[in-house]
């Protein structure tokens, strides 16, 4: 507890200090909220002023960006439908059709409380038990237990939002297909690029979401507009009731749980964190074909995972000197830059610095809760302007920032088919989020399972000899023959 | 009668998703080649994502065959065409959705030639005109309220280089756009 205050005492007496954490705080939610311009983006543009700051600084610099950009998309996730980031997608699932049956306030409130609480549990984790977590979780999850960990989320995936189970596996596989396509991540053997250097890098992750989720949107609204059946939506400005967060504990304390996790594994990251964590809260529900409808537990699972995986991140870069995302390998960059290796001896040479970053972490996610909790009274009224003067308006801001990403108009190109697709398979009942999900865990499903085999001289079966390894992989098994044997008697 | 408009979108939405499989499979020879360091090589991983479409294919059509063909069918199927029931003219409908997709496609194919400064304030209010709107006010308001909001954000705040086109006479508009009005 006494590094903890000495490091909160250091962060709250130094105004330089004090004005980078604030900087940092504000600059991660806005760029987090803007589609195609991210926190990384924010990281990379300040990467070389860093060097101007002592290291300290840098790095809570870096940690605060981090735990306020993955929230900062959830706001428009929910209101508009243009996750901001990708760890926010899963968050749009429900929390768009939330607001379109005038619960906004509810969804925006749910997905601060739980960003806030998954943030702040996820920092007194990491400052506890760094060093012990990240020794354990890094040896005990090679390759096979990741490949076998995306197979027990891809086992649920199908579930969502589909108006049946084949109609589930269909976009869970077209997504699978999408991703295949760019290199070969063992070898870097080019797949269906047809020679275009484009598709070579495969498809860019975010044209295609503001495509499938904003663009097919405002296609479907222009679609009910036109015709005259579109009706007006309700904005409600409630916040979540104390009896609501206490019907949904057990989907924070999994969430949360899932998102530490994630977290610590290398390449898994927040974005993984959120998909496997709403896949769970969708297995463990009784009513499950209520997600990808409007269902609170979606936006709590995504938002307090996303926002868990983000203090547990820190853990293998702080404690071993394993970056496990870009926002990580960046704060690497950081340290190097100061002269510094993260690693064990990092918490004896620079007490000081590792205790203002946790600090200035637990503070962010308390700052998320005040900020959000206003963002939750005045941003949602937004939804009372009228949709034909919003639609130009979402149009032109995925558009700029579809092409923001690489500066490329073929971007822009891929998020208006991926719009007309998206409408298309929504209207024959698909599943956008579904899509979206094998899309996310495909690449790291593959990689992971060549690894494996290469590990395991290419017998699959020698998978099941890993315990972790089994386990998950029996219950991925067991979920797809329930949900068979569900959908057959149901004459689905 | 409606078992045949049922059994052709069957086998239309089978066709669609196994052709799809086809194509995936068949252009995988491209890249099937001798193994690297992984063994099983680039295709074994898409090829058994197409394998798996495949099957999910059969068994949706099967199953939808037998709910939506099958003679006590209750289950008719899209919402979409109950959300469009009852509406007077369906060739202005159909008009309007092509004109809803079409629109944006214009805008992008128009965007690096005509550039974004030029293209932009048009296609705003061509597509608030699309969706309703026919104050005057409003459409020669909005779009400009928008294009300057969404301008100022992504090249003032996060330098965005947008495109200024490449047609004699746009990049000329663009140009004097940057360096004038900005």
């Amino acid at each position: 507890m006494e590094p903890f205050l000495n490091g909160a005492a250091a962060l709250f007496t130094d105004p330089t200090g004090l004005a980078i954490f604030f900087g940092g705080l504000f600059g991660g939610m806005l760029f987090g909220a803007i589609p195609g311009i991210n926190m990384l983006t924010l990281g990379a543009v300040i990467l070389p002023f860093t060097a101007g700051m002592t290291a300290t600084h840098a790095i809570m610099l870096y940690s605060v960006i981090y735990c306020a950009g993955v929230f900062g998309g959830a706001i428009t996730a929910i209101l508009f439908n243009i996750p901001g980031s990708p760890e926010n997608a899963p968050t749009a699932f429900d929390g768009y059709p939330l607001a379109q049956q005038g619960q906004a306030g509810k969804a925006v409130g749910a997905a601060v409380m739980c960003s806030a609480m998954g943030g702040t549990a996820s920092a007194i984790l990491m400052m506890t038990a760094t060093p012990f977590i990240a020794k354990w979780a890094v040896s005990a999850f090679g390759p096979p237990e990741i490949f076998a960990l995306i197979c027990f989320g891809l086992s649920v995936a199908a579930s969502v939002g589909a108006a049946n189970l084949w109609k589930g596996w269909l976009s869970v596989l077209l997504g699978l297909l999408i991703a295949t396509i760019g290199s070969d991540p063992s070898d870097g053997i080019a797949r269906y690029s047809f020679g275009s250097y484009y598709l070579l890098a495969g498809i860019h992750f975010i044209p295609l979401i503001l495509g499938l989720f904003a663009v097919a949107e405002v296609f479907i609204q222009g679609e009910l507009m036109t015709t005259g059946t579109r009706q007006r939506i309700k904005v409600g400005l409630d916040f979540p009731s104390v009896r609501e967060f206490w019907r949904l504990r057990f989907t924070v304390l999994r969430s949360m749980v899932l998102g530490f996790f994630a977290g610590i594994l290398p390449g898994i990251g927040a974005t993984l964190a959120a998909f496997l964590s709403y896949n769970e809260a969708v297995r463990w529900s009784k009513k499950p074909e209520k997600f990808g409808k409007g269902e609170l537990a979606g936006v709590v699972a995504s938002e307090t995972a996303n926002n868990a995986a983000t203090g547990a991140a820190m853990i293998p870069l702080l404690a071993l000197g394993l970056p496990g995302g870009a926002l990580t390998a960046m704060m690497m960059g950081v340290f190097q830059i100061h002269g510094m290796e993260p690693g064990p001896l990092v918490f004896i040479t620079s007490a000081d610095l590792i205790w203002v970053t946790f600090a200035a972490m637990f503070f962010a996610n308390l700052c998320i809760l005040g900020l959000g909790w206003v963002q939750t009274k005045t941003v949602v009224h937004i939804l009372r302007v009228p949709f034909r003067l919003l639609a130009p308006g979402i149009l032109l801001i995925a558009t700029v920032g579809a092409f923001a990403v690489r500066n490329l108009t073929i971007d822009i190109w891929v998020m208006y088919l991926a719009g007309i697709a998206g409408y298309l398979l929504r209207r024959s009942g698909y599943s956008v989020p579904g899509i979206v999900l094998g899309l996310i865990l495909c690449g790291v499903g593959e990689t992971r399972l060549a690894t494996s085999m290469q590990m395991l001289g290419y017998d699959l079966f020698a998978l099941f000899e890993r315990p972790i390894a089994a386990v998950l992989l029996v219950l991925a098994i067991s979920t797809v023959a329930y949900n068979l044997v569900q959908a057959l008697r149901k004459g689905l | 009668m409606a078992a045949r408009p049922a059994a052709s979108r069957i086998l239309g939405e089978f066709g669609i998703w196994a052709g799809l499989a086809a194509i995936a499979y068949a252009l995988s020879f491209e890249f099937a080649g001798e193994p690297g360091t992984y063994l099983w090589g680039a295709a074994s991983w898409p090829r058994g994502i197409a394998l798996l479409m495949v099957i999910g294919a059969i068994v949706q059509a099967a199953m939808r065959w037998r709910t939506e063909i099958a003679p006590s069918f209750a289950n008719t199927g899209l919402a979409a065409e109950v959300r469009t029931a009852g509406v007077a003219s369906e060739t202005a409908n159909r008009l309007a959705m092509f004109a809803n997709f079409a629109l944006p496609l214009l805008y992008v194919l128009l965007l690096p030639r005509t550039g974004f400064y030029v293209t932009t304030p048009l296609f705003l209010a061509a597509y608030l005109a699309l969706l309703g709107e026919r104050r005057t006010k409003v459409l020669s308001l909005a779009p400009l309220v928008i294009f300057v909001l969404v301008d100022r954000v992504f090249t003032k705040l996060f330098y965005v280089a947008l495109p200024t086109g490449n047609w004699p006479g746009f990049y000329d508009v663009s140009n004097w756009f940057l360096v004038t009005v900005r």
